[in-house]
């Protein structure tokens, strides 16, 4: 229990420095930014607006308390570009968005490499293991922006599977939002697999060494419900782990593939403020994105226990 | 007179590793009638828990490893079974107690699912209520206290006494012809060891299973077994009924395994104080007696041939030595 | 299991054959690096064609595409730049800025994890807290961020880079001086008199950079890949200085379709250094993975 509040705390307190780095953000630009943001050509009245606006003729701790305040209350202020939309609604629909793709690309990477890793767990070092390792080593090296290129190059400019850009929201139907998703998912699954597939193998084989496997083909156990029921499971702690990071990373991660596609995602509503130096978006954003991060930390602490019994019982 | 319940001719296990070929199980020959004990008993490294999991099947699978010879079972040939053979041999006519009931039990599942599975695996009628009752059943039959709050704990929430009992449990739930017991106590308590040994021993009685001992320590075959077969270096060097054998050794190996025996304290490990040296390289074969390097009495004939269980002269007391230790010690009283 | 069966049973150790082949690829990594580095080293020396100012190329042909044996043997681009200059111009910005990155993150990060992980307790505490807030905002989203404040100049970008770097080498570093301080070699030092801050900077410090030298290279290739992203996405370095990233840029918009040489070449120079970097980083843990074991 104790433990459990400690743990607590250290979120409270990360989440507090997070907060404290995002708005520093402002005080990091060079300059006067009220300049930096609208540029050096406009009138005294304009700058001067702007820096009401951003409060910078208050001090800098009544500034950040001010914003934090108005943070808890679900407000993140207002965007510095015209038409100056409503930043927490602007991050909510790019939210869903994000999430989405996220979820998915996860989705498709763990059902091609939960079945990879087994393959290539069954024989170790054999010519499936050295062809899978090979692979997924390969595709590591690959940046995100250059495996979009490509597959954009193959399949939908030579093969018309999938449209170039654009996105179409799950309320205007599911069939046409996934046919959408597709490709940019795919896209990430690439990235996501590599590491998935290498972390479960590794597992697996170690695993697969423990006496409770012998004892289960002693019982006359097939040796794909062996993997399956038997190794699969203990083996799976260092998959959570690195699920669980994924996640929180590809909620913002997907920048490049959110850009390369046209997506409304989290990414790109970043890097299009961030090229527009419309900071208060890109705060808003980083510090939603840091609380999931933290959130879905907190999350795979949680999962340990429910797969092993063990830690169930020391935790309690 | 019928057929043997097991019978091994030959049998040889090598495996090919980054040292070369290293054969663990050399050219091993025995039968074990029904409802009968055999004590294989052997330092570690001997190659006799290679032996059981051979006689089992399950080394065959390893990639590296390769088994020549035969085991017959009930006559039927499982050397180097097949998918549908082991799954219909394994854990339903043979099954196997291994020697870390902890770890040899899976971590994240419930005591009675280890049970009810290997029930369902081979008799795919059972339903899941009638699986569960059999397997509170079962554990009530190895003498486990409370059994239907026991099927619902997991392995790490038990004793090791009461684990290996669990083992014993699953090894007993299709009701096995033969059960390869690999060391089945060194992992627990000496206090807790006599009651699982008992408890088996009772129960291949009851149950009519013949058994296969494996053991380092002769203090557990003894008196719980009907035959016994003594290995070194792969081999076996003594083989002959329990009476025989405890009565007097022939192998001077034999006997320094029971000068060796009180070794309670630390059991696993024990080195054999009473011989000087170690058990030969298993990489590394090299002409004549395994044993000769380390033997008080060999002679020169001992470092050039390779005795067989024959060599010691008598058929129902078998010894692979060329001057089994009544023969040396009727010459030495002569030469006094 | 006793040992010897142990041993029998393990995994069969792989046949001398495939080690050679594997060799083989190793140094074909390390031929790449080399060259790679020596021609961003010596670029201005080796009368490449222009690679920057599109006033000077008014004259040449534009988006032709490679023929090995020409004047602009990669082709050239929208601008009838060289693609082959470009590249090795391109080469010197992602491998001076990844690499000092690294270099920077290893010394902020190796000192703060080698602190942690020696004195412990609330300095240990207060650093973990720090590298967890780090790890919080994805390292793209970091990068993004303070692009926005930033002035995309070479300096800025590597100590940007720095920052995704540090997290993770407190991480290794700190865990690494918790099993190198059980040494006896610390011990021995201590008794020997020797104060903090020389068994931290004299015999951990060496010892534990050793150690993460493997992992560095793998951050170099993770950071060419960031430094990458960020020009492709039009908020790194700008053109017309070329970097690898605004060169794949330059394939989009529909370019790519016309002229695909604009995207691959850049493209597969960017895949040949991230692999090399990681296949380096790779080899180099295992072995000394073994060395651990012998010792």
């Amino acid at each position: 229990m104790k433990a459990a509040a400690g743990k607590v705390a250290q979120l409270l307190v990360v989440m507090f420095l997070v907060s404290l780095g995002t708005f520093s953000l402002t005080s990091l630009m060079p300059g006067d930014p009220a300049v930096a943001i609208l540029g050096d050509n406009q009138s005294p009245e304009a700058y001067a607006e702007l820096r009401e606006k951003l409060g910078l003729n208050e001090p800098l701790v009544e500034r950040y308390f001010t914003w934090l305040g108005h943070v808890f209350q679900g407000d993140l202020g207002t965007s510095m570009v015209p038409p100056n939309e409503d930043v927490t609604s602007l991050i909510r629909s790019a939210f869903a968005v994000s999430i989405e793709l996220a979820v998915l690309a996860l989705v498709v990477a763990l059902v091609v490499s939960i079945p990879l890793a087994m393959i290539s767990a069954r024989r170790p070092d054999g010519l499936l293991d050295r062809a899978a390792s090979a692979t997924t080593f390969g595709i590591m090296s690959v940046p995100s922006f250059v495996s979009g290129l490509v597959l954009i190059a193959l399949l939908v400019n030579q093969l018309h599977l999938f449209p170039r850009v654009g996105w179409v929201g799950v309320t205007d139907g599911l069939g046409q939002n996934l046919y959408h998703a597709a490709l940019p998912v795919i896209t990430i699954a690439l990235l996501e697999i590599p590491t998935f597939t290498r972390v479960l193998r590794g597992d697996l084989v170690r695993t697969l060494q423990e006496d409770f496997v012998l004892s289960a083909r002693a019982k006359g156990m097939p040796a794909w419900r062996i993997m399956i029921f038997d190794a699969f499971r203990p083996s799976s702690y260092s998959l959570i782990t690195v699920l669980g990071l994924s996640l929180a990373q590809l909620i913002g991660s997907t920048v490049i593939v959110e850009t390369l596609f046209s997506l409304p995602g989290m990414g790109r509503l970043v890097v299009s403020s961030a090229s527009q130096g419309n900071i208060t978006v890109v705060q808003g954003a980083v510090l939603v994105i840091a609380a999931c991060y933290v959130l879905i930390n907190a999350g795979v602490d949680l999962m340990y226990s429910v797969i092993d019994p063990r830690i169930r019982r020391v935790g309690a | 007179m019928s057929r043997p319940l097991l019978h091994v001719r030959d049998l040889t296990t090598t495996f090919t590793t980054s040292r070369g070929e290293v054969v663990s199980v050399d050219r091993v020959s025995f039968d074990l009638e029904r409802g009968q004990t055999l004590g294989i008993v052997g330092e570690s490294g001997s190659g006799k828990s290679v032996l059981g999991r051979t006689v089992m099947g399950l080394t065959s699978t390893a990639p590296n490893a390769t088994v020549t010879g035969s085991v017959l079972f009930d006559g039927v040939d499982i050397t180097n079974p097949d998918k549908k053979m082991r799954a219909a041999y394994l854990g339903a006519r043979i099954a196997m107690i291994f020697q870390d009931p902890l770890s040899s039990l899976n971590p994240v599942k419930l005591i009675g699912v280890h049970i009810t599975e290997t029930l369902r695996q081979h008799d795919k009628s059972i339903s899941r209520q009638e699986a569960r009752r059999r397997a509170i059943e079962l554990l009530d039959t190895v003498r486990i206290p409370d059994p239907a709050r026991r099927f619902g704990q997991y392995p790490h929430e038990l004793s090791g006494g009461m684990r290996q009992r669990v083992g014993i449990a699953i090894a007993l739930a299709c009701r096995p012809q033969l059960l390869i017991a690999d060391e089945p106590t060194t992992a627990l308590d000496v206090t807790v060891q006599k009651h699982v040994l008992d408890l088996l021993g009772t129960l291949c009685e009851e149950q009519g299973m013949a058994m296969l001992l494996v053991s380092h320590d002769l203090g557990v075959v003894a008196g719980r077994s009907d035959k016994v077969a003594v290995m070194y270096a792969g081999r076996i060097q003594e083989e002959a009924a329990s009476s025989d054998f405890f009565r007097h050794q022939r192998h001077p190996y034999s006997q320094a395994l029971l000068d060796a025996k009180p070794h309670l304290e630390n059991p696993a490990r024990a080195e054999l104080v009473s011989i000087p040296g170690r058990p030969p390289d298993p990489a590394h074969r090299f002409p004549g007696c395994r044993f000769a390097p380390r033997c008080r009495f060999a002679q020169d004939r001992c470092r050039e041939e390779e005795p067989s269980l024959e060599s010691g002269g008598i058929p129902s007391h078998g010894a692979a030595c060329f001057y089994p230790l009544d023969a040396v010690r009727s010459t030495k009283e002569v030469s006094i | 299991m006793s040992a010897p069966e142990a041993a029998a049973l393990a995994p069969t150790a792989r046949p001398a054959r495939r080690r050679r082949r594997i060799d083989l690829l190793l140094w074909f990594c390390g031929a790449w690096l080399a060259v790679l580095i020596l021609a961003a080293i010596t670029a201005p020396m080796l009368g490449l064609q222009e690679a920057q100012d599109a006033a000077k190329t008014l004259l040449e042909p534009v988006y032709q595409p490679p023929s090995l044996g020409s004047t602009h043997p990669l082709g050239t681009n929208a601008l009838g730049l060289d693609m082959l200059s470009r590249i090795i111009y391109g080469a010197r910005v992602s491998l001076t800025v990844s690499i000092s990155a690294v270099l920077i993150g290893t010394f902020v990060g190796g000192t703060l994890g080698v602190i942690a992980g020696y004195l412990r307790g609330k300095v240990d505490r207060v650093i973990g807290t720090l590298t967890n807030t780090l790890l919080a905002v994805p390292a793209l989203i970091l990068l993004v961020a303070l692009a926005t404040v930033l002035r995309p100049s070479a300096l800025n970008m590597a100590l940007a880079l720095s920052l995704v770097a540090i997290p993770g080498l407190i991480r290794v570093t700190r865990a690494n001086t918790l099993a190198f301080a059980q040494r006896e070699f610390v011990t021995v030092a201590r008794a020997l008199g020797a104060g903090r801050a020389r068994v931290v900077f004299r015999e951990l410090m060496p010892n534990v950079l050793l150690s993460v030298v493997p992992m560095c290279l793998v951050y170099v290739s993770a950071l060419i890949v960031a430094e990458a992203s960020l020009s492709f996405l039009g908020i790194g370095l700008r053109p017309p200085q070329p970097t690898w990233g605004n060169m794949i840029g330059e394939g989009l918009n529909g370019k790519m379709e016309d002229y695909p040489h604009l995207v691959y070449v850049p493209a597969a120079v960017l895949f040949l250094t991230v692999f090399s970097f990681n296949l380096l980083g790779e080899r180099m843990r295992k072995r000394w993975d073994k060395r651990e074991v012998s010792l």
